[in-house]
């Protein structure tokens, strides 16, 4: 029995091998194209959807405003609303101020046998109350009005500041000076 | 060495293909990816900003006109938009009228402002409301000032009694002079932007409402009433 020899044999082998080799870039190649077209066609879509939305929610935008546009007034009448309200508030709770009803109304009711000369009342709660009394007692009873607990509600401090006697006849002119509470 | 170009002719189509891919990123994707990106940076923003026109929408949608036309012109009594010193002068007069009171003076402060624009007004010192000043003597009874004082600064348009004076001489009847302070407040100068959302009215600023409610507003504030004014013929008996 004859023996072959083959000469080509290890040229036949590095041919299969290189074969293959530019069979798997070949294949390769196409894979990375499929892959690289399929991204391209991804972001295409996404573009095409980025546009679409972008559209739909430009019309959407703009009849939106239009209807804000039509209740303009509505709009107008709430925020010229709020605004008063809001600075109404802040004024309301910044406004200390003395009460003056409540102070006149004390004042009539307890210096009934006093000649009111001068009563001056400012908003930081400073009373100046200047009259004239006939009897001391009158005064003291003023006076006793204006400390006692009923009083107290309405004023922090009382001090009678002057008292004199009346020049060429009786009576007396005193000035209270008094701090409401505000 | 040499280079057998059949030996590269099956690097050929990767080739091709690299060189396709890289052409195409380059040319093609790259300029398209920073508009897309843009696009995408833009898309949210308007997203956002439709979602707040909803909300503005369904806000005024849900608000109803004739109920704040109502609450509207009651804040506007109390609070006018610019000065408005007839209705003051009036309110002030009519007051004073059915409380007995006579009017002998009233000086208007800032005079020189009156006429002008609303909007341009300047705010006092430590005030939150623009105010102008109007300095009141009027004769009569410590119970017939204590009611004007009361009245006055539960009428509409909002006014504040700052000082009051009250002197007598001997005879006659007490005379009180007493500064007014008459507020207003302009419009706000613009609308703002559609999708500028709206600020609700909060429950305390609903309780202020109530308490301005019950204001009395005079009707037809506007003419001035014809009433004594301190003495008419100075020298009549």
């Amino acid at each position: 029995m004859g023996q072959e020899i083959d000469f080509l044999r290890g040229t036949r082998g590095e041919r299969e091998k290189r074969l293959k080799f530019l069979r798997l870039i070949k294949t390769f190649s196409v894979l990375l194209l499929l892959a690289y077209c399929l991204i391209v066609a991804a972001f295409f879509s996404y573009s095409f959807y980025l546009t679409t939305t972008s559209k739909q929610i430009a019309r959407e935008t703009t009849i939106k405003k239009n209807k804000i546009e039509s209740l303009r007034e509505i709009e107008t009448l709430q925020i010229a609303l709020k605004q008063r309200l809001s600075n109404l508030s802040k004024f309301f709770d910044k406004q200390k101020t003395a009460d003056f009803p409540a102070l006149l109304d004390y004042f009539s009711r307890t210096t009934q046998n006093v000649t009111v000369r001068e009563l001056s009342l400012s908003p930081d709660g400073k009373i100046k109350f200047s009259g004239e009394v006939t009897e001391m007692t009158a005064l003291g009873e003023s006076l006793e009005n204006l400390t006692n607990e009923e009083a107290s509600q309405f004023f922090n401090s009382v001090v009678l500041s002057s008292l004199d006697k009346k020049e060429g006849g009786s009576g007396y002119l005193f000035t209270i000076l008094l701090e409401a509470k505000v | 060495m040499k280079i057998n170009l059949k030996d590269l002719k099956p690097f050929l189509l990767p080739a091709l293909i690299v060189f396709l891919i890289l052409v195409v990123t380059a040319f093609v994707l790259k300029p398209r990816l920073e508009v897309v990106a843009k696009s995408r940076q833009q898309l949210v923003k308007d997203k956002k900003i439709l979602a707040e026109l909803t909300k503005k929408l369904t806000t005024l949608e849900g608000l109803a006109k004739v109920e704040f036309s109502e609450k509207t012109d009651i804040a506007l009594a109390v609070l006018p938009a610019e000065k408005d010193v007839p209705t003051n002068l009036a309110v002030i007069k009519n007051i004073a009228l059915n409380n007995g009171l006579i009017v002998s003076n009233i000086t208007i402060s800032e005079v020189g402002e009156i006429a002008t624009v609303s909007s341009e007004s300047k705010i006092k010192k430590d005030a939150l409301l623009p105010s102008f000043s109007l300095n009141v003597a009027l004769f009569g009874s410590l119970e017939m000032i204590k009611n004007f004082i009361s009245q006055i600064q539960s009428t509409a348009p909002l006014m504040e009694v700052r000082n009051v004076s009250l002197s007598q001489k001997k005879t006659e009847s007490p005379e009180t002079k007493m500064e007014i302070e008459a507020y207003f407040l302009p419009f706000p100068k613009t609308l703002g932007k559609p999708e500028q959302q709206l600020v609700a009215i909060t429950s305390g600023e609903e309780k202020i409402f109530n308490r301005i409610k019950e204001f009395t507003f005079l009707s037809n504030e506007k003419s001035l009433p014809n009433l004594p004014v301190g003495k008419e013929n100075l020298f009549s008996p």
